[in-house]
């Protein structure tokens, strides 16, 4: 495996060498740099799988300096250093996109582990990566095909034109299909006084609509010239080269002219000027029709660049909003094995006073400020939860079978490794309803990726989007279903599912939070979610939203961050 | 009060099923029988028929939910009140119910202060 790179970030020598020294020996190969400029550097001249920075360094602030190094590299991991592990570093780092923090003073087993983790995250992100190199790719094709821009392909042909006739002067005109006459023009003298001449574009469509090249001479086509030129000077002898993209359908496949005059030696165009005007004519068709097509392949490569940068930003989004949602899942989960214990403690206090009955103040002041402790850390805990929720919904209109169509195709890489057929029915497209489209690109997006691991041997994802109006208050509900022909559960199973860290999953495939983020979300939104599976058969979940949301669940936005 | 009460606390953390035993019945108003595990916490009241069941949310195998889902369908047992203890947080803290939803039952969280628990009985029991 190639030797992932580390670029350190930190103002305190101490650190960088510490890191250093101990990066290196673990076979990473590692840079140091002691501010934001010298990183900068350092980043613009070299590829970094991934930082460790400190935030708080003097003059340019490392939040600034994150911010600069993304535009450079946007697929670099970040880990940052801080000096307090508080829940306010841990939100900060999430918000700028670092991937994790760590504390000082080092636990230097903990940073071994945490890149590692990070390592390899980024090597699972790197397939979409490699879909943007791939463009690239086309560019550097596209540049030893063509070599040139349209204006210096031009020049090319004119150039050559020139040389095999011996012209002073000559023409390109390119055919306009949509206007049925010429449009764009490149012209081109050898020298500066050489003579040109303008010519009637009407006479000129009318010649090469022939499809052949002519070669007119003055004293033998003197009524051609005179139609060709208006009046003024006129050249001894013209040369006409039609481009066409099809000989056999001239008229059809017109794509322009090349037109050459006035030789410099004085003398008329010869019959040989001819034939190789003819051939190079015949060229120059051919570069067109492939500029022309690639001008539509350009196109089409825009497009697909285009959506190839919106499911990067998707794939971030998920990303910070499973994190967040992680943030408050994990809390969940030590709450209950925090609390328990002080549910102990606090039980034991109580016993051991009743015990003791004393009226000796010291005593009961002790256990006040045993009891008063108790309290602290257990509204430590509340609050931590109370943060977790405090994300606010960002409840907006929204169209729900693009989120579907969008988390189709983040699960297709998933879906195409097991075999598994993506079918989608949507008895509306577009469907408007209003919702928070990152989180519930969430809920869809942790459902199918379940649902495909379920399918291990292959099957059928369906995703189907409908709408009903409830039975007992008439409102308007938008119905998703998404359904998988898997291994399906017992009912003893389906019951659980929803708990957190409850999963099924081998040890490091699965952390058993993903369908209690789900019911997380769904929960905030107002929504159900249930699902109707059988063994050896499938699985369905079915989650019916509101279209319109209630005043009621906006205000209770409104409260939440308190 | 002088009728003593019979509660039965079914929570797998020994420990606090202890102090709760203890604490309860230095009050002088409660006689206190405990379970570690959701079966046995069924057996135990069916048998005792208590005044009132104590019972943790997340315990191995049979949870709270279950072990109330099947007291209640039991018509001997139906009428027992029962009242949920959880060191997971509640809908009362957070302001939004925090997992599968329980129905409309008592919770208190965990830790709990005795008088408070005390209250909490004596208004399940005077419904
Ligand atoms: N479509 C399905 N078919 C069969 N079992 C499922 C399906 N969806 C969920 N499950 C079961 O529910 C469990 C919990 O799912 P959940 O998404 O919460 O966690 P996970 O997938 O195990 O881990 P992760 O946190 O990575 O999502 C799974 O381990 C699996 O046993
Ligand atoms: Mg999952």
């Amino acid at each position: 495996m190639e030797k992932a790179k580390i670029l350190v970030i930190d103002d305190e020598a101490v650190i960088r060498q510490l890191l250093l020294r101990t990066l290196s020996d673990k076979g990473y190969e590692v840079e140091v740099a002691e501010d934001g400029s010298r990183a900068l550097e350092k980043i613009k001249s070299n590829v970094f799988n991934m930082l460790i920075t400190d935030l708080k360094m003097p003059k340019v602030s490392g939040m600034e300096v994150l911010a600069e190094i993304k535009k450079i590299n946007p697929y670099v991991e970040v880990i940052i250093i801080t000096g307090y592990p508080t829940i306010d570093a841990a939100v900060e780092a999430i918000k700028i996109g670092a991937f994790d923090f760590i504390c000082k003073p080092f636990d230097l087993l903990e940073i071994q582990t945490k890149i590692q983790l990070c390592l390899e995250r980024q090597k699972r992100n790197l397939s979409h990566i490699q879909v943007t190199e791939l463009t690239a790719l086309f560019d550097l094709t596209k540049a030893s095909i063509l070599a040139h821009s349209v204006e210096s392909l031009w020049e090319l042909i004119l150039t050559t034109a020139l040389e095999v006739s011996g012209a002073q002067s000559g023409s390109v005109f390119l055919w306009d299909k949509q206007t049925n006459s010429f449009g764009k023009k490149f012209g081109k003298k050898l020298w500066e006084d050489a003579p040109t001449f303008t010519l009637n574009e009407e006479v000129l469509a009318k010649e090469i609509k022939k499809g052949e090249t002519q070669l007119i001479i003055k004293e033998k086509d003197d009524k051609l010239i005179k139609e060709l030129l208006s009046d003024g000077e006129e050249p001894n002898s013209l040369l006409i080269a039609p481009l066409v993209g099809n000989p056999l359908h001239c008229e059809e496949s017109i794509l322009g002219a090349v037109v050459v005059s006035a030789k410099a030696s004085g003398d008329s165009f010869s019959e040989r000027d001819k034939m190789l005007a003819s051939i190079l004519a015949g060229q120059a068709a051919t570069i067109l029709r492939n500029s022309e097509l690639y001008g539509e392949l350009e196109k089409k490569v825009e497009a697909l660049k285009e959506s190839i940068d919106k499911l990067h930003e998707t794939q971030n989004q998920l990303i910070q909003t499973e994190k967040l949602a992680s943030v408050g899942q994990l809390a969940f989960g030590i709450a209950h094995e925090i609390r328990n214990p002080l549910g102990i403690v606090l039980g034991g206090v109580e016993y051991l006073s009743t015990i003791i009955k004393t009226e000796d103040s010291d005593t009961n002041e002790a256990i006040a400020k045993i009891k008063k402790s108790i309290s602290r850390a257990n509204n430590i805990i509340v609050d931590l939860l109370k943060f977790s929720r405090a994300s606010r919904l960002n409840i907006q209109e929204m169209d729900v079978c693009e989120i579907i169509d969008e988390v189709a195709l983040l699960i297709t890489n998933k879906a195409y490794f097991n075999s598994v057929k993506i079918e989608k029915s949507y008895q509306e497209d577009p469907l408007l309803m209003q919702g928070d489209v990152s989180m519930l690109r969430q809920v869809f997006f942790n459902i199918c990726s379940n649902a495909v691991d379920a399918m291990p041997k292959g099957g059928v994802l369906s995703l189907n989007i409908l709408k009903k109006s409830d039975e007992s208050t008439g409102e308007d509900v938008v119905v998703v279903e998404i359904g998988d022909t898997g291994m399906g559960m017992s009912k003893e199973h389906c019951l659980r599912i929803f708990d957190p860290f409850f999963t099924t999953k081998d040890p490091g495939k699965g952390t058993g939070l993903g369908l209690s983020i789900v019911h997380m979300i769904l929960e905030r939104h107002d929504a159900k979610v249930w699902v109707e599976s059988e063994e050896h058969k499938g699985t369905k979940f079915v989650i019916e939203m509101l279209q319109n949301k209630s005043v009621e669940l906006k205000n209770k936005e409104g409260n939440n961050d308190g | 009060m002088s009728v003593e009460r019979k509660i039965v606390v079914v929570d797998d953390e020994e420990d606090f099923c202890f102090f709760v035993k203890k604490n309860l019945e230095a009050t002088g108003n409660f006689r206190v029988l405990l379970a570690h595990n959701g079966e046995d916490g069924i057996r135990l009241t069916r048998l005792e028929m208590p005044d009132v069941v104590l019972l943790d949310v997340m315990m191995p195998n049979l949870g709270g939910p279950d072990v109330a889902d099947i007291l209640n369908s039991d018509p001997k047992t139906k009428d027992i009140p029962v009242i949920f203890l959880t060191a997971i947080v509640t809908k009362q803290e957070i302001g939004v119910e925090p997992m599968k939803a329980i129905g409309g039952l008592n919770y208190i969280a965990k830790p709990v202060e005795i008088a408070q628990l005390v209250e909490a009985i004596n208004k399940v029991i005077s419904k």
